[in-house]
């Protein structure tokens, strides 16, 4: 240990009124084989030392208590008192065991009896003064900056022993405990400060850290400040281990972290209000989007209704005009009908193609009518079946004279449906009149009838091309099957049009079909038309139940 | 048997002058032509006919004035009166349903569609 002050030199001030015992001591240093210590003054009364405490600045005092200006312990005091930094040895004449405690507890390095000790044992007891103030002051120092990066850091500190109590603690921490010094937090527990349900949550997890001997680390739990309110608080707890490596307690460093656990909800908050927004402005897009189609719709459809009462309107003219002339035609062919005013055996037959030909143009201008008549629908809750049923009966007379069957698959527990039961009547008897009449050879006219589910994208089902049902959609269809010639294939996407017929000229006005789809518009029902494989047409309309 | 008095008031004086003859030629009735609807009335005062064919359009007064005049004409309120239109539709035609209260017949006729009206009507 003295080794290691080898090039020390130490400059002693002895405080002694006894000149003897000045001498003594003095010879006593000078004995001292290579002295690191040099007596540079001697004081004889205790204001002359302190004067030479301040002026010469030594480096050790050997002190006598008994002197001229003061004795006892107060000597010491003062001493102490004015370089509190400075060692200082008591040599006194007294063998006084509780004085000799006094002192050394006060701050003494030791307590020396005069004629009691040699050179050997003042030399060791002057070399360990100074070195155990060396030490001191380094502690003291080490100890101040530990304390002061303690204090000055945000995170809270504390060291607690095994029975939980603090053992040290920092600025951050007590100040979160409310409390205003180390001393205030110093024995106490968590019991002292939280409420019991938290405290006991603490205390468990310091106790399973103290007998597990394994740290916490960046361990975020909820908890609440003394004065109650919420906090979120990161902590490690490590546990605190003796030089033998036994667990003496742990030490904690902690940080309120509510301010950025709020944070972070408002961003969880704002990031679902953003995937929130998101949808409503998906959904309103989606809106928008319907809404214009909706507007589309209506606007073609007032461009339709528009063109219909132009096409009225023209075709109400052309009635009258064309069915006056064709009524004088008609009256003028009767009139001669019964007048013989010929030989020529023709005339008769003349006059009934005259006749024919009237009644051809009177039907393609009541069909013109027919098309362009107002589109009104008296709706009712009808009965499909009923409606084929009673359009069976009226084209009857159709069928007569020719080889044909008729098969009805009639779905007996049809639901009712929500139609104009006159203009549905119409569109099946123009469609079974169509199948009649394909059918010059005669055949079979098969009609069916059955709800269902629409399970799959159809050629009206949500296409582009109409809308009108979509998956899931449940529906009545009605199915006219014939074993006639068919729709030629490049004729089959025109067969809706006005004035389309495939019949030969004079057997069709080219409007049935035109007015039948309108109808089934006009219903929100579709109606399709194709060839079937084994020959005929397979006409499918479709309702929504 | 007295012939039935028909008078037919059309602007269409082709139609009516047919119809005029081919009626009369049955020798079961007699036919009266007006070509003006102004001048039904006043026409239909001095022919004091049985019943009336009267055309829906015509140029200066349409049939359902002229029809409403004769109606509230006291000596000819009980004259029928039967419409004979080009502007019919199909379906209206097919539904032999009334006009404004009034039959009616469809242009272009037949002569046996005209005789079978003028029967029914006056049967009634």
């Amino acid at each position: 240990m003295l080794q290691s002050f080898p090039d020390q030199h130490y400059r002693i001030l002895l405080i002694e009124d006894n000149p003897g015992d000045a001498l003594l001591l003095s010879e006593i240093l000078s004995e001292i084989k290579n002295s690191p210590f040099e007596l540079i003054r001697v004081a004889e009364q205790l204001s002359a030392g302190l004067q030479s405490i301040d002026s010469e600045k030594p480096d050790l005092v050997l002190l006598d208590l008994s002197l001229p200006d003061s004795h006892g312990i107060k000597t010491f005091r003062q001493v102490r008192n004015h370089a509190p930094q400075l060692p200082i040895i008591v040599l006194s004449g007294l063998d006084d065991s509780e004085l000799s405690l006094q002192t050394l507890h006060e701050g003494a390095q030791d307590y020396l009896v005069k004629g009691q000790f040699d050179r050997r044992l003042l030399g060791r007891a002057m070399r360990y003064a100074c070195e155990r103030q060396t030490i001191e002051e380094k502690l003291a120092h080490e100890r101040n900056l530990l304390r002061n990066l303690m204090d000055n850091i945000p995170d809270y500190i504390y060291a607690k022993d095994l029975e939980g109590r603090y053992v040290i603690d920092n600025v951050s921490h007590y100040r979160q405990l409310r409390a205003e010094r180390t001393e205030d937090v110093v024995g106490k527990t968590v019991f002292d400060f939280f409420p019991k349900e938290l405290a006991v949550e603490y205390h468990t997890y310091d106790q399973a850290i103290m007998l597990s001997g394994k740290p916490l680390l960046n361990h975020e739990e909820p908890g609440i400040s003394p004065d109650g309110a919420p906090r979120w608080v990161s902590t490690t707890k490590v546990p605190l281990r003796d030089t033998q490596g036994d667990i003496t307690g742990l030490v904690c460093i902690g940080r309120d972290i509510t301010e950025r656990k709020l944070a972070e909800e408002e961003l969880l908050k704002a990031n679902s209000a953003l995937a929130t927004n998101k949808e409503e402005l998906l959904n309103t897009l989606a809106d928008l989007k319907k809404a214009h189609e909706d507007l589309r719709n209506v606007q073609l459809q007032l461009i339709e209704a528009e063109k219909m009462k132009s096409i009225g309107r023209l075709a109400a003219g052309v009635a009258h005009e064309v069915k006056n002339p064709l009524a004088i035609i008609s009256m003028g062919t009767e009139y001669l009908s019964h007048e013989r005013f010929s030989e020529d055996s023709n005339i008769p037959r003349v006059l009934a193609e005259i006749s024919e030909a009237v009644k051809r143009a009177d039907e393609v201008v009541r069909g013109l009518l027919d098309f362009s008549a107002p589109k009104k629908l008296e709706i009712q809750d009808v009965d499909l079946n009923a409606i084929i049923e009673q359009a069976l009966v009226l084209v009857r007379g159709e069928m007569q004279g020719s080889r044909f069957n008729l098969e009805k698959q009639l779905q007996v527990d049809l639901p009712l449906l929500k139609l104009d039961s006159i203009k549905i009547g119409q569109v099946f008897i123009n469609i079974f009149t169509n199948a009649i009449h394909s059918m010059t050879e005669g055949g079979t006219l098969c009609v069916r009838t059955y709800a269902k589910q629409l399970a799959g994208v159809g050629p009206n089902i949500g296409d582009s091309r109409s809308e009108s049902f979509r998956v899931g959609d449940s529906v009545a269809v009605a199915e006219i099957d014939d074993t006639g010639h068919g729709v030629p294939e490049d004729k089959l996407n025109k067969v809706f049009d006005p004035f389309f017929t495939t019949k030969p000229t004079g057997k069709g006005t080219g409007l049935g079909l035109t007015v039948t789809k309108t109808i089934i518009d006009l219903h929100g029902g579709t109606i399709d038309i194709a060839n079937r494989p084994e020959g005929g047409a397979r006409v499918t309309i479709m309702f929504r139940i | 048997m007295d012939k039935k008095r028909i008078l037919i008031v059309d602007d269409e004086s082709g139609f009516t002058h047919l119809l005029k003859l081919t009626l009369e030629k049955t020798g079961n009735y007699l036919v009266c032509e007006e070509s003006d609807g102004t001048r039904a009335r006043e026409t239909a005062r001095e022919f004091k006919p049985d019943l009336i064919f009267l055309d829906i359009v015509m140029p200066k007064i349409d049939g359902g004035d002229v029809a409403s005049q004769i109606k509230a004409d006291p000596v000819l309120k009980n004259v029928h009166i039967v419409f004979l239109t080009a502007i019919v539709s199909k379906k209206e035609a097919a539904s032999g349903g009334l006009i404004g209260g009034f039959p009616f017949l469809s242009k272009p006729v037949t002569l046996e569609g005209i005789i079978q009206c003028i029967e029914e009507t006056l049967k009634n």
